[in-house]
């Protein structure tokens, strides 16, 4: 449940070539989640649904209540309608946090200008406008982290809770700076530009401590992470010529994160991860990087081996076999009109990053992937028929597949280095070809528009080196990226689309 | 300014006092919101002692792995396995090829000292402060006994520094810990000895007795005395003997310590069961059927398909360390699974008590002890033998006929597979005092039976003495432990080098690991 009590006032006046706009505002927000759920273990009379028929009753039930209070006052400020000024301030008081520390305020600013309104630009620019911003956003924590629990368990045991109490939780805050601008040239060519960078202290972390502390996780506050980039589209209509239209549509995004600083002492932190990775954040490193159990390597890099033919690995999850953020993501769309005809041909380019295949880790300790059926008769070396790229620091002694691969592979330690590929990829996202009907054929119908379209999605990979299909991850969040772990790729789709206008 | 003079600015001025008023006000409630109205504090428990109780039940039944799968990451895939009590059947499973698989002994760490210390500790400091010495002593013992659990696991792990709430926790050597068990001991029998109760029904054990708590005390230091009798002699046979001196040992079937089990907190090898994913090994089949032992129809069941080695006993075991192509066939039709007893209570098991220790332990440990010269009041064959009584009675429905004829016997263990290979060894039931180190394979492959199914302690006993003699594995993954070899320790777990990484190390480079951190590194007590 969701309580919210808003009040807002807003004042719009003018002097001269000035507009201003003026609101205030307040909101008392309550949210409130509650559930009860009685669960019926098996039924005693077959196909009646009720409690009482249950073989096994089990019960539980939540609870999660918090209170925002919030003022916040904007402004918008414009000059002959060709240049504006937005400033906004916002504080809250959060029940969530330590009382005596619980209120946080953020502001932000924004000036944008049409050039093209207010000075003479050279004609090939047919609109000109330039953006800046600076924002603040704050954040609280969830419900009930300042004291420790003792949780009550079924059977009436009781369990102290895993997590410290966080008696110190300051707000989280998140700065972001803007620059950017709109334009046309030569009534062809839009383009739109914008340059950020983002900077999120205080963020609320789980730090996993030492277990023989008494706990196992601890609620901190800090680091500095830092997101730089840039995100273009660019619009050509390349030519018009009678019936016959060319429109090209390029989109282009790269982002730069670094963790410029962690808690206080803290100089890497893990937050979270699988029996095949972990990921973690280290100062002056970039985000996103992610740990795997690893080769041993001697100093000039080769890899050691071991006498059997299989190549040393670490123990523990050690080596930092890649990050899961690309270079840069692309898209390039092209557009053809001829008369009623439409062919709309959509190319997606990711550049850069990595993607950790647990598929191909259990696959390959299950012989079933291609590259195991390798050498059953007579064994394979390594570095010379797998793994060529490596070089082992002493001869590689023939190993049969078997061994090697579920040496290396496999559910419960694997070597995730060994099953990180480069996640670039280029795919035809969409390819559509449509047919719009003649409006003059279409008077004596009810409709205004038909258009008949036969459209095909996700049509194939023109390029990919990984194997599996680096979108297809586990599951949304950080913690899931650049992991694949048995989803299900993307699926070829290929439809007839009739589209209608009254 | 404009703005103020007019009638709107007049009522946003207001508002925002108002506002104000109601949102520095609203702080007070604020805490009290922030507060779960389901959740208990830990402030509340000290002031009640049901609630205290409680947590300590869940210390006890916590720091015997008792849930499932902590049980199953535990024990069942490591100990139970190198024990030689069973053999996995289940082809995903590597441990038994001797594979230290890093995420199961993450988590088994982590439910110890994530879950049951913090526990432990918990209800020791609280009985403490409220001069609850029965209670403190109750978690004292606990605590020896959680804490001896994870040293012979591990070695040095942290014990004295636990709960410093520190980023570093320092390891303790097994040998200052296990010094330091035998004075918390003492401490623990001595307030026991004045009688009296605690938590009563919430006690899972003895209903809250101290002076059974006083045996169970008695019972693990004799444990623990035996366990460093090739590490240091003379401490072994003070504490054995001080064991054997308090009269307080659990030397009856009726002081027994079982950890009750109930609906919600079963015994977690009835769960695991159900799963079907380990059967009876070979050498625990070539040892019951070879002794002609009452256990074997105890303790497993016949395979579902029948007898499969042409010896007419359709109780079948599996040798270790099978390939995976090998487990691509399921083995578990032409193999035991364990007793009906011990099954899924939907299968018709009885969800039984998880057995902490027992008399014929105890008196097989006065058995070595004897052997060993100590003065524990008897003889090596005298306690031998009612050893093996005490558990035939506890176990079996056998008659002190059958018992006698049992104990007297000559049979040796046979082969598993009807004459293939040869049997994992030759000693007779009947107790050869004549041949000291014969006497103490026929002591420790007794108590080996008697202990089943705690496989935490018998792989313990098995790295210690060497026995029971085991079959040797199939295949072995691991380069440090050879197939006719069992391993030695638990490797350190990878969230220590990741969140306490300086003190993992310095115990890696102590003298009683010296910087090997493998399997094959041997603990410091496991010196004969």
């Amino acid at each position: 449940m969701e309580w919210n009590n808003d009040f807002l006032l807003n004042y719009d006046t003018s002097f001269g070539d000035l507009d201003l706009k003026a609101s205030v505002g307040g909101n008392n927000r309550v949210v409130k989640f509650e559930s009860s759920s009685i669960n019926a273990g098996g039924l005693n009379a077959p196909n009646i649904f009720s409690i009482a028929n249950s073989q096994q009753l089990s019960a539980s039930q939540s609870l999660s209540e918090k209170e925002v209070n919030s003022l916040y006052a904007f402004a918008n400020l414009g000059f002959k309608n060709y240049a504006f000024l937005d400033l906004t301030y916002r504080t809250d008081i959060s029940s969530t946090l330590p009382v005596g520390n619980n209120q946080y305020d953020y502001i932000s600013a924004g000036l944008s200008a049409i050039l093209s309104d207010m000075i003479d630009l050279p004609s090939a620019f047919d609109y000109f406008k330039i953006r800046a911003s600076y924002a603040e956003v704050g954040n609280d924590t969830s419900p009930y982290q300042l004291s420790r629990a003792a949780n009550l368990q079924n059977g009436g045991f009781i369990q102290l809770s895993t997590s410290a109490p966080a008696s110190d939780l300051r707000p989280e805050k998140t700065t972001s700076l803007e620059f950017g601008f709109d334009t046309t040239l030569f009534n062809r060519v839009n383009i739109d530009f914008t340059y950020y960078k983002s900077n999120s202290f205080d963020q609320l972390f789980r730090q996993n401590v030492p277990q023989g502390s008494g706990i196992a996780t601890k609620f901190i506050n800090g680091a500095d992470i830092e997101n730089t980039g840039i995100e273009a589209a660019i619009n050509v209509g390349i030519f018009t010529k009678g019936d016959f239209q060319w429109d090209v549509n390029f989109n282009y995004a790269a982002n730069r994160g670094i963790v410029l600083e962690l808690a206080e002492g803290l100089d890497q932190l893990n937050y979270g991860g699988s029996f095949m990775r972990d990921f973690r954040l280290d100062v002056g490193e970039p985000f996103g990087s992610m740990y795997s159990r690893g080769f041993v390597r001697d100093a000039q890099g080769r890899v050691i081996m071991n006498d059997n033919g299989t190549p040393a690995v670490t123990p523990g999850k050690t080596v930092n076999v890649g990050n899961f953020n690309p270079d840069w993501l692309g898209g390039l769309t092209n557009n053809f009109t001829y008369k009623n005809l439409n062919l709309r041909l959509q190319i997606d380019m990711r550049q850069g990053g990595d993607v950790i295949s647990f598929t191909r880790s259990v696959a390959s300790s299950d012989g079933v992937l291609g590259i195991t059926g390798l050498g059953r008769e007579g064994g394979i070396r390594f570095g010379t028929d797998v793994y060529t790229d490596e070089t082992p620091a002493t001869t590689a002694n023939s190993v049969d597949p078997e061994t090697f691969w579920t040496s290396i592979g496999g559910r419960n330690a694997p070597v995730g280095e060994a099953f990180t590929y480069d996640a670039s990829n280029i795919r035809i996202r969409e390819l559509t070809l449509g047919y719009s009907f003649d409006q003059n054929a279409l008077a004596s119908s009810p409709f205004k528009t038909v258009k008949l379209s036969l459209v095909g999605r996700n049509l194939g990979f023109l390029v990919n080196e990984s194997g599996v299909d680096p979108e297809a991850i586990f599951g949304v969040g950080a913690q899931n990226d650049g992991y694949e772990a048995f989803s299900l790729p993307n699926t070829r789709s290929v439809g007839l689309n009739l589209k209608l206008g009254f | 300014m404009k703005i103020f003079k007019n009638f709107k600015g007049m009522v946003i001025g207001i508002s925002i006092f108002s506002i104000a008023v109601m949102a520095v006000s609203c702080d007070d409630d604020f805490e009290e919101i922030n507060t779960n109205p389901l959740q208990l504090s830990t402030d509340k428990l000290a002031s009640s002692d049901v609630l205290l109780g409680q947590a300590f039940a869940q210390a006890t039944f916590t720091s015997n792995m008792g849930l499932h799968w902590r049980f199953q990451i535990s024990q069942s895939l490591f100990s139970d396995l190198w024990s030689g009590y069973y053999a996995t059947t289940y082809v995903g499973f590597d441990s038994d090829r001797f594979t230290q698989v890093g995420g199961w002994a993450d988590l088994a760490w982590g439910s110890f000292y994530g879950i049951a210390a913090p526990q432990i500790k918990l209800v020791e400091d609280i009985a403490t402060e409220n001069g609850n010495s029965v209670g403190a002593s109750m978690a004292k013992i606990i605590k020896v006994n959680g804490y001896s659990r994870m040293t012979d696991y591990w070695g040095p792990v942290p014990y004295s520094q636990f709960g410093n709430e520190e980023l570093k926790v320092d390891f303790d050597s097994q040998e200052s810990m296990y010094t330091s068990f035998f004075s918390e001991l003492d401490a623990a029998s001595s307030a026991l000895s004045a009688g009296g109760s605690s938590f009563g029904g919430s006690d899972l054990i003895y209903g809250g007795d101290a002076s059974k708590w006083k045996k169970l005390a008695e019972s693990l230091r004799l444990r623990l005395a035996m366990r460093i009798r090739y590490a240091n002699p003379s401490l072994s046979k003070t504490e054995a003997e001080k064991a054997f001196n308090s009269g307080a040992l659990i030397t009856s079937n009726d002081d027994n310590a079982y950890i009750a089990v109930s609906d919600d907190n079963r015994n977690p090898l009835e769960t695991i069961t159900d799963w079907g994913e380990f059967r009876m090994s070979a050498t625990m089949e070539g040892i019951l059927k070879g002794f002609n032992d009452p256990r074997m129809a105890s303790y497993f069941d016949p395979a579902a398909a029948g007898d499969q080695d042409g010896d007419g006993i359709p109780y079948e075991g599996l040798q270790n360390g099978q390939t995976k192509v090998a487990l691509g066939v399921s083995q578990n039709p032409i193999t035991s699974d364990v007793n009906i007893f011990y099954r899924d209570a939907a299968a018709g098991g009885s969800n039984p008590p998880i057995e902490l220790m027992q008399a014929a332990e105890v008196h097989l440990l006065l058995a070595e002890a004897a052997l060993a010269g100590y003065s524990v009041g008897g003889s090596a064959q005298q306690y031998y033998e009612s050893g093996i009584t005490m558990s035939m009675q506890e176990r079996t429905s056998a008659s002190a006929g059958d018992i006698a004829g049992y104990i007297s016997s000559n049979n040796t263990p046979v082969s598993y597979d009807g004459g293939t290979t040869p049997a994992s060894t030759d000693i007779p039931v009947a107790f050869e005092s004549s041949n000291t180190e014969r006497a103490l394979e026929q002591i420790i492959t007794q108590k080996w039976l008697a202990l089943f199914p705690n496989g935490w302690e018998a792989w313990a006993e098995a790295r210690r003495t060497g026995y029971p003699k085991q079959l040797p594995r199939v295949q072995s993954d691991n380069s440090d432990v050879p197939v006719d070899k069992i391993p030695s320790r638990m490797t350190y777990v990878n969230s220590e080098f990741t969140t306490n990484s300086e003190a993992v190390n310095a115990a890696v480079s102590s003298p009683e690991i010296g910087g090997q951190d493998k399997n094959n590194t041997k603990l410091w007590w496991d010196k004969k």
